[in-house]
């Protein structure tokens, strides 16, 4: 990918960074010039690797989304089927207590009620 | 209760008009060894023969209606008012023969014990008429509480997932169940309008007179019974071909 062939292993430091660059021209020898007295701050060693980049960002999902909307329409559609079946469901116990009440009805008819 | 009131009216001057009571073998057998001092009818009753068999026949009634409302309360599918309205006919039968049992016992005469002693059949017709009467409501108040409710429910539900993301499975066959699943939900809703009320309406008195009184609503109510099961099948129909 090419956002990590950029980001390749290196090395800052900020007392490398001043001798690389001051060394050279301003020896003391060469051009007599007081001394002059830098401060530098500590220096801080910044490592940046391809691992520890990868590791701070979301890994990068290269699977297109579901491009058939028949997707989201499938999830109402299950989510109605269920809703029918619960009302299946209600119908058949309510059935079966139609039926026990039912059934209980023609028994006491059965029964003698005379003196 | 009016219709206890009613039955009791009717029956009374049913009871006063009638013969004497019909004792079983081994009931008479043991009245004779009990009561000394009871006159005995032309039927051979005693006053307490009659208190026993009226205690008897008591229990056994209270007994039923008993498990009737016990029933009744457990029943899930019926409306609010629809339990009331049962658990009421049944309470109603239930303090009626309370009092006539009382009354039985407090008889001082064989003729007003075995006129009382009817009233427990014709007062009541507690296996005859009440305890159908209550069993068939409540048949019927589950198909009109629940059953239809649901069936209704989920005729919208598919025909909603047919007018839209399911519009493909909207074959002929399957329009056709659609089509069965209306009428059946149009017919049950016709059988059952008021059936509950009709059934619970009818007295001892009009039992008596017309033992089959309820058989026209009661063979409306199996036709109802079975048009449910013919909708819940155009469901299930429905259902298996929008899953296919």
């Amino acid at each position: 990918m090419k956002r990590h062939a950029v980001v390749l292993p290196f090395v800052l430091s900020g007392a490398s960074m001043l001798a690389v660059g001051c060394g050279s021209s301003h020896s003391a020898a060469v051009h007599p010039l007081p001394p002059v007295s830098v401060s530098i701050p500590p220096a801080t060693t910044t490592v940046i690797s391809p691992t520890s980049v990868m590791s701070k960002e979301p890994a990068v999902t290269t699977t297109a989304p579901p491009a058939n909307p028949a997707g989201p329409a499938a999830a109402i559609n299950d989510s109605d089927l269920s809703a029918i079946q619960s009302d299946l469901n209600s119908v058949d116990g309510a059935d079966n207590q139609s039926s026990s009440d039912f059934n209980a009805g023609t028994s006491a008819q059965a029964q003698n009620d005379n003196p | 209760m009016k219709r206890i009131l009613t039955k009791v009216g009717t029956c009374a001057a049913l009871a006063a008009g009638a013969g004497g009571l019909i004792a079983s073998p081994a009931l008479a057998a043991t009245t004779s060894s009990t009561v000394a001092t009871s006159p005995a009818t032309a039927s051979g009753q005693t006053l307490a023969n009659i208190k026993a068999k009226a205690a008897t026949a008591i229990s056994v009634r209270q007994n039923a209606l008993q498990l009737a409302v016990s029933d009744v309360r457990a029943n899930e599918y019926l409306t609010d008012a629809d339990r009331a309205t049962l658990l009421n006919t049944l309470q109603d039968d239930q303090s009626g023969l309370t009092t006539l049992g009382q009354t039985i016992q407090g008889d001082t005469t064989v003729a007003k014990a075995e006129a009382d002693y009817k009233l427990i059949f014709t007062g009541y017709r507690v296996f005859a008429l009440a305890l159908p009467q209550v069993r068939f409501a409540a048949s019927t108040d589950d198909l009109t509480g629940t059953v239809v409710p649901h069936l209704t429910d989920a005729q919208t539900k598919l025909q909603a997932l047919l007018s839209g993301p399911d519009k493909s499975k909207d074959t002929p066959a399957v329009q056709a169940k659609m089509d069965d699943l209306a009428n059946q939900i149009s017919a049950i809703t016709t059988d059952t309008n008021g059936l509950a009320a009709t059934i619970l309406s009818f007295t001892p008195a009009q039992w008596d007179a017309n033992p089959y009184i309820l058989t026209a609503p009661v063979s409306q109510l199996r036709t109802a019974r079975s048009d449910a099961k013919q909708a819940r099948a155009d469901i299930a129909y429905v259902v298996q071909a929008i899953k296919s």
